[in-house]
């Protein structure tokens, strides 16, 4: 079930009106829960029995390391905990591994096996991808692992299914902690003016986002550029990469907002997930604006497990590597998101190594001419992330630099224009959600109304034919 | 011990402020206005209804469009029926001039080019989508 759809609609105006009418909480958990397995089953039933299996794997889990923990302090006997938490983990990887990686592995594996001379086909497994199957892993895990690090409460086994299945976040985050999102499951949620004005506005906003412009760059531009860069000239290749630049932005931060909004309509607070990225002056604050939820879920589970600054320069650069290179990986089983991974890898370390200018206090000019230099490698790594192939990332590359002249431009007025408006959207004041949502909260519920509907209908007017899904849901 | 343990802290204190924001900051937290009666479910409420009844009116087509990719059963059938009579009921009041007019101009948008002979071709692929 996709956000922006007359389906979605009604089925979350049902949502909201049955969530709202009951007065018990544990009841209102049991429905959400049952909404959101009605959510996800409407792509597949099979992927709601993973849910729930994934969701009494982290549980189950917990509660071992937990039975561990009482065993060690009270018979004396060490080392229980440890090698259940391990197991779990592992539990968690081998059903990502599985879903994500078998297929790319057996490749890899007959590719090689074909190189020496074996010539025998490998037993090829037609594995469907669960939506999410990524999001909704991490977040078992972390439970898991917070637990095991003692950073969170135990939770009920309601309230951990609820937590990896609540379905504003179910399929492309943001990334909810237990530590976050369970208090609020605990206590009776209560909607303010301010929560629903926030949601309102955020819907709203997402739904331009990925409607007009993602999915308009995306039909209109950058899908024909990158299906076959050969056709195109190089002015309408760097500005389909910038088209690209522009549409991934819009489009995920438009699932963020959509799923912020819809969970406050709910009562419950998600986390920042997007902070105008393009802005950034180095990697480093990239990493600090975009997807916020995935780099601080790697950066507190990975990166500082590998060491992260405590133990010399050497092991820094190997822990951010190694953290990008996993972080890409995470995306896919591609060579592609691989190359993605290590371009932001090995530029974050260099970064560390070289930069020493403070951004704060460095000249405008100094600090527009880094902006510029780090969009621009954000971009070429994001030509390896959107090309389906390495082969067709050397070809869009080859073209850029061949500076190919062609006698019609794909390129339009309109494409321009909403290339333009997606850039000045990172260079806006950061509060632009606050302001409209603050004047919201304050007007009389007919007037929310109209505005509401008159931009809905100014978004179905610039809609193209159909919605395609969120980039992040083959994640 | 308690030294090393200090230093521990600061280094991952450091890797937090160096990687990544604070967790659970959230952009539903607005500053508090004493002049907003915070009690916002009955408010919320009315903006669904009211926005509901507005977009059945003026947004007829995306209900008439979404009816049309429903299977054909014994129960979707009448509602594929009654979706196609309201919408044509709202075209009859005007409803779906707001709707047209902005599409009407969203096409003529798309239709612009740069390249000198092409605008009636865009117009005809927009148009057909």
């Amino acid at each position: 079930m996709l956000f922006p759809t007359v389906t979605f609609h009604f089925f979350f105006i049902a949502v909201f009106l049955v969530i709202w009418a009951l007065r018990d909480n544990e009841w209102r958990k049991i429905l959400l829960l049952i909404a959101s397995w009605i959510f996800y089953g409407a792509w597949d039933w099979r992927f709601v029995v993973l849910l729930i299996l994934s969701g009494f794997l982290n549980w189950g889990g917990a509660r071992l390391i937990l039975w561990a923990r009482f065993e060690e302090a009270e018979a004396s006997r060490a080392g229980l905990a440890k090698p259940i938490f391990i197991a779990g983990i592992i539990a968690n990887l081998v059903i990502l591994g599985f879903f994500k990686y078998y297929g790319f592995f057996l490749e890899q594996v007959g590719a090689t096996l074909h190189s020496l001379g074996w010539e025998r086909d490998l037993p090829i497994l037609s594995v469907i991808l669960p939506v999410g199957v990524s999001f909704f892993t991490f977040q078992g895990m972390s439970y898991q692992i917070d637990i095991y690090r003692k950073h969170t409460r135990p939770a009920s086994l309601l309230d951990i299914t609820l937590l990896m299945s609540f379905f504003p976040h179910l399929v492309a985050g943001p990334i909810v902690r237990a530590s976050h999102l369970v208090p609020q499951f605990q206590t009776i949620p209560r909607l303010t003016r301010s929560m629903a004005a926030v949601g309102v506005t955020l819907i709203l906003w997402g739904l331009f986002k990925k409607v007009v412009i993602a999915s308009q760059l995306a039909t209109d531009y950058v899908d024909p550029v990158f299906f076959d860069p050969t056709a195109y000239s190089s002015l309408d290749l760097l500005t389909g990469l910038y088209g690209y630049a522009v549409q991934i932005y819009c489009d995920f931060s438009a699932y963020s907002d959509i799923a912020i909004g819809l969970a406050a309509l709910l009562g419950y607070r998600f986390p920042w997930n997007f902070n105008q990225p393009y802005r950034s002056a180095t990697l480093q604050e990239f990493w600090r604006r975009w997807h916020m939820s995935l780099s601080q879920w790697l950066r507190d589970y990975l990166y500082i497990s590998l060491g992260g600054s405590r133990y010399g320069p050497k092991r820094l650069y190997i822990a951010l590597i190694t953290t990008m290179l996993l972080g890409g990986l995470w995306h896919g089983a591609s060579w592609n998101f691989v190359i993605w991974g290590a371009i932001h890898g090995f530029v974050l370390a260099a970064e560390r190594a070289i930069r020493k200018t403070d951004m704060e206090t460095a000249s405008a000019v100094y600090k527009f001419a880094n902006v510029f230099l780090t969009f621009h490698i954000v971009t070429i790594a994001w030509l390896f992330f959107r090309s389906s192939e390495f082969a067709t990332s050397l070809a869009f590359l080859e073209g850029l630099f061949a500076f190919k002249t062609a006698d019609t431009l794909l390129l339009s007025p309109l494409s321009l224009a909403l290339i333009v408006v997606g850039m000045s959207l990172h260079f806006f004041p950061s509060n632009i959600i606050e302001h409209p949502a603050m004047l919201l909260r304050r007007a009389p519920a007919w007037c929310v109304a109209v505005i509401g509907v008159a931009t809905l209908l100014a978004i179905e007017a610039m809609a193209p034919e159909g919605v395609a899904p969120f980039i992040y849901y083959q994640f | 011990m308690r030294t090393e343990r200090k230093t521990h802290n600061a280094a991952v204190a450091e890797d937090h402020d160096q990687i990544g924001l604070q967790f659970g900051l959230s952009p539903v937290d607005l500053a508090e206005d004493p002049a907003v009666d915070e009690n916002g479910l009955r408010w919320m409420l009315s903006i669904l209804v009211m926005s509901s009844l507005l977009l059945i009116m003026f947004n007829s087509f995306a209900i008439d469009k979404w009816a049309r990719q429903l299977q054909t059963t014994a129960i979707t059938g009448p509602i594929k029926d009654a979706a196609a009579q309201w919408h044509a009921a709202m075209q009859g009041f005007g409803f779906d001039t707001p709707l047209e007019t902005g599409r009407g101009m969203w096409l003529a948008a798309k239709a612009a080019s740069y390249n000198a002979q092409e605008p009636e071709q865009n117009a005809n692929a927009s148009s057909g989508q």
